[in-house]
């Protein structure tokens, strides 16, 4: 009881003479999603990299715009149609001590194929390795079962682990830190699961080395939580400003916000393939054909979205409007694409031609916490579309009801969007417009049926393509098609946006991860 | 009671399988058809949904409720890793409800129509009527942000007592515990006061106490002893209860404060169709709840003793 007694009466001095403690070279992030594990080969999805890249590093990596970098592979030659050399970084070492070498590559690389109850594998960017050799400690050999053009964009994925761990490390070896050894700029503490995950930086990174000595990440999903956060000094920096608060924290003297124009690309997706579809009557309710087949209805529907005012009222200046699936400065942009106009005259006329002069009726499908202020920004493409004469009915409902229902393809219009975190245009591409072939791999994610044989083919070019400008005129080609024949009504690309004490900088990337050591602090002596 | 945890099991089952398919959530949107097939079968979710609570029903007798899908850690084992988040912010809530509770009950249920009943009465009506989550971030607002006297989330840092991590072991903790610990008191706080005053005002209207002070016994006494054993029984029950969903369902506290606790757990998973990890939660809360009926029933017996046990007879 005494203790108790004194505890008590510690927290209320505490309570009265609390002030920030100022530990000169700590810096606190707070995050919205949390990592699943620090398996940095669990789980292939973007929350999960972006925690390993704190602590693991890969072959080749992607800089802050996406573009492939040599990282712990200095170079990759190709010796014939199915030969890869890979020549390995010298002088690099895990934070055991242990030296980075050629059997780290082959063990990692292994691995990677069957990591146990993998949700997400990394089996699929390794599949075409058939053999590997190490030539001597700082090359390696990759042997290919078929021309793989593209290993180089999928090894960029792959985080190396020392070979010392052995074929039985697991993932929950990694999760207490036993195994969370990598040779990346930070060293693993401590990971408390729902909370945090405390980071120290790695002397000896082979890279440039972090500023800071130490940095606690914090998961705070709420977005009020997380801005509370930041704006009672409890944190330094938080990503995924809610769009509500913009305006408030540019006018705060001392925070500043970091906005990037991302990869992710939000689009109405449409039932182009069936003749009928529940989800659309007539404008008196009789169940109707499907108008979405016809591409002025389509061409309509596009004319018909004022992009700009969706942006400024609705998200508050957080996106770029999009008429392509990739944004300006990436690989598959097509410049010669014209942008969507706003046009509801035309709109109207194109609707009349198709046979639709009276509109009809449709639910728009959405989810309401998957983007940026997702299903209100349906309600206003709602709104505009009745403008037009069509009477739209929002369904908005969470991501995991959302989804399930999509890919069922339940849907005759929804909302969705695809984020192109490679850089490049095949992978959405291929799963979002291909036409669905489970063996090509092609229409995982095509969720209004649609099929040409025509883009499919440029795609299977550009997948084969051995360099990069081959990549890019069939990937552009790709996306003019897609443009003419509008299978899809782009929306616009989503601006990513942090905000942080006035005194840091960030260096902000278009795949919105947050990176520790892309934070620096223009204050001395820190 | 094992009924009701099979009744309970089968329903949940159920809901998860009908909402749809966790895979969608859990694959990287790039992923393949062949590593989404992968995942699936790793899942063990090709089987037909009666085949997969059959495996499920073997398994949970031998006392394994399988795996978490996202986590890949054996769902009972990450519930219970959250408990003792979850139990401490609950116990402190409920000793901060009880703690005031009970005397502001106690002085607004003997002067009814004073000022500072009615204050008492006002308050009370205010802290049920204010939704949680408002009340939270107006808590996180005002000590966090405008006054910066407490973190506005988090854990903070967890000292061992006897092997288990605990906020209450160090000062960071329990400064971390202040404000979640306030926002999940308020409400039950202000239940516990409406109902001792009410019950108060009953039992000091009762013949017992017209007898006890006639027999000349001191106010002090007539109201400590006699009055509040009576008030005493209706507030165990509520409370027990309370206690039970406080811990159950703290999860609006938990996600307003960023606190790792077993509420927190449960809105992550089921935004991800987390089944096993849903099944663990629910079947443990459940659990939870008989175990708190039956140390209310026990208590009853001990405080009235017109109540026995039918057992006892």
């Amino acid at each position: 009881m005494r203790f108790a007694w004194a505890h008590l009466c510690a927290l209320f001095l505490f309570v009265a003479g609390a002030t920030a403690e100022g530990h000169a070279s700590h810096l606190v992030i707070a995050v919205r999603a949390e990592p699943n594990s620090i398996d940095p080969q669990f789980s292939a999805v973007g929350t999960n990299q972006a925690t390993a890249m704190h602590m693991f590093d890969t072959l080749f990596t992607r800089d802050a715009d996406l573009k492939l970098q040599p990282a712990l592979a200095l170079e990759a030659q190709r010796v014939d149609a199915l030969t890869w050399r890979l020549k390995l970084r010298p002088g690099v070492r895990f934070h055991d001590g242990t030296p980075f070498d050629a059997e780290d590559v082959i063990f990692s690389l292994t691995r990677a194929r069957h990591v146990p109850f993998s949700p997400a594998s990394f089996a699929g960017r390794v599949a075409k390795i058939a053999r590997m050799r190490a030539v001597d400690p700082l090359t390696v050999e990759i042997v290919t079962t078929e021309p793989a053009p593209q290993l180089i964009t999928d090894l960029a994925t792959v985080f190396m682990i020392p070979s010392e761990l052995g074929e039985s490390v697991t993932t929950a070896e990694f999760n207490d830190g036993r195994a969370a050894i990598g040779t990346g700029p930070w060293r693993f503490v401590r990971w408390l699961r729902g909370d945090r995950l405390e980071l120290e930086r790695n002397p000896d990174y082979w890279g440039p080395r972090p500023q800071f000595e130490r940095v606690t990440i914090r998961f705070i999903v709420s977005d009020a939580a997380r801005v509370a956060a930041l704006l009672s000094g409890s944190v330094d920096l938080i990503d995924a400003v809610p769009p509500a608060d913009l305006d408030g924290m540019r006018s705060h003297a001392e925070l500043v916000l970091w906005q990037i124009p991302t990869v992710t690309f939000l689009y109405l997706g449409l039932d182009v393939a069936r003749d009928d579809n529940p989800s659309i009557k007539t404008p008196r309710g009789q169940s109707s054909r499907n108008p979405f087949k016809d591409l002025r209805v389509r061409q309509a529907l596009a004319a018909a979205i004022d992009r700009k005012l969706l942006i400024e009222k609705i998200l508050s200046g957080s996106g770029v409007p999009a008429n392509q699936m990739m944004p300006a400065g990436t690989l598959g942009f097509d410049p010669t694409i014209p942008p969507l106009a706003y046009d509801p005259e035309r709109a109207r006329a194109l609707l009349a031609e198709a046979g639709w002069p009276n509109g009809f009726e449709v639910t728009l499908a959405t989810p309401n916490n998957r983007y940026l202020n997702d299903a209100l920004v349906a309600q206003a493409v709602g709104s505009m579309l009745a403008r037009i004469g069509l009477k739209v009915h929002i369904d908005a409902m969470p991501r995991n009801v959302f989804l399930p229902r999509a890919t069922r393809r339940e849907f005759g219009l929804f909302l969705y969007g695809f984020g192109s975190v490679t850089g490049e245009s095949l992978i959405g591409m291929r799963s979002v417009l291909g036409s669905v072939d489970p063996k090509r791999g092609s229409g995982t994610l095509n969720r209004g049926g649609y099929s040409n044989p025509v883009l499919d083919a440029a795609l299977q070019r550009a997948a084969a393509a051995n360099a990069d400008d081959e990549l890019a005129v069939n990937l552009q080609e790709a996306a003019r098609l897609a443009a003419a024949d509008m299978p899809l009504i782009p929306l616009y690309h989503q601006v990513a946006t942090w905000a942080s004490r006035a005194h840091l900088q960030l260096v902000p990337r278009r795949d919105e991860r947050t990176l520790a050591h892309n934070v620096t602090s223009l204050e001395k002596n820190r | 009671m094992l009924a009701v945890l099979a009744a309970m099991s089968v329903i949940v089952f159920l809901g998860v399988f009908v909402i749809g398919d966790p895979v969608e959530l859990l694959v990287n949107p790039e992923a393949t058809q062949a590593e989404r097939e992968a995942a699936i079968a790793a899942l063990g979710l090709d089987q037909p949904v009666w085949r997969q609570y059959l495996s499920f029903l073997g398994d949970a007798l031998r006392g394994d409720l399988g795996r978490s899908f996202v986590f890949n850690e054996p769902a009972l084992q990450l519930v219970a890793s959250r408990i003792p988040a979850t139990l401490e912010l609950a116990l402190t809530a409920m000793a901060i409800a009880l703690l005031f509770g009970i005397p502001l009950g106690v002085i607004a249920g003997t002067r009814p129509h004073s000022l500072i009943g009615r204050t008492i009465h006002g308050g009370a009506v205010l802290g049920f009527a204010l939704p949680n989550f408002w009340q939270g971030l107006l808590l996180i607002m005002v000590f966090a942000v405008l006054l910066g006297w407490l973190p506005s989330g988090g854990r903070g840092e967890t000292g061992t007592w006897f092997g288990i991590e605990t906020s209450f072991a160090t000062l960071d903790g329990l400064r971390h515990l202040v404000l979640p610990a306030l926002n999940l008191a308020l409400f039950k706080l202000s239940l516990i006061v409406r109902l001792t005053a009410s019950s108060m005002q009953e039992a000091l209207a009762s013949d017992y106490i017209e007898f006890a002070r006639a027999k000349g016994l001191r106010p002090r006494r007539i109201l400590g002893v006699h009055a509040l054993k009576n008030v005493m029984v209706p507030v165990v029950t509520v409370a027990g209860l309370e206690f039970g969903s406080l811990i159950a369902f703290a999860i609006v506290t938990e996600t307003v404060f960023s606190w790792p606790g077993m509420g927190k757990l449960i809105i992550d998973s089921i935004t991800v169709l987390d089944r096993p990890v849903i099944v663990a939660y629910l079947l443990l809360v459940v659990l939870m709840f008989m175990v708190i009926n039956l140390i209310v029933d026990i208590l009853y017996s001990a405080i009235d003793p017109r109540v026995q046990l039918a057992g006892s007879r």
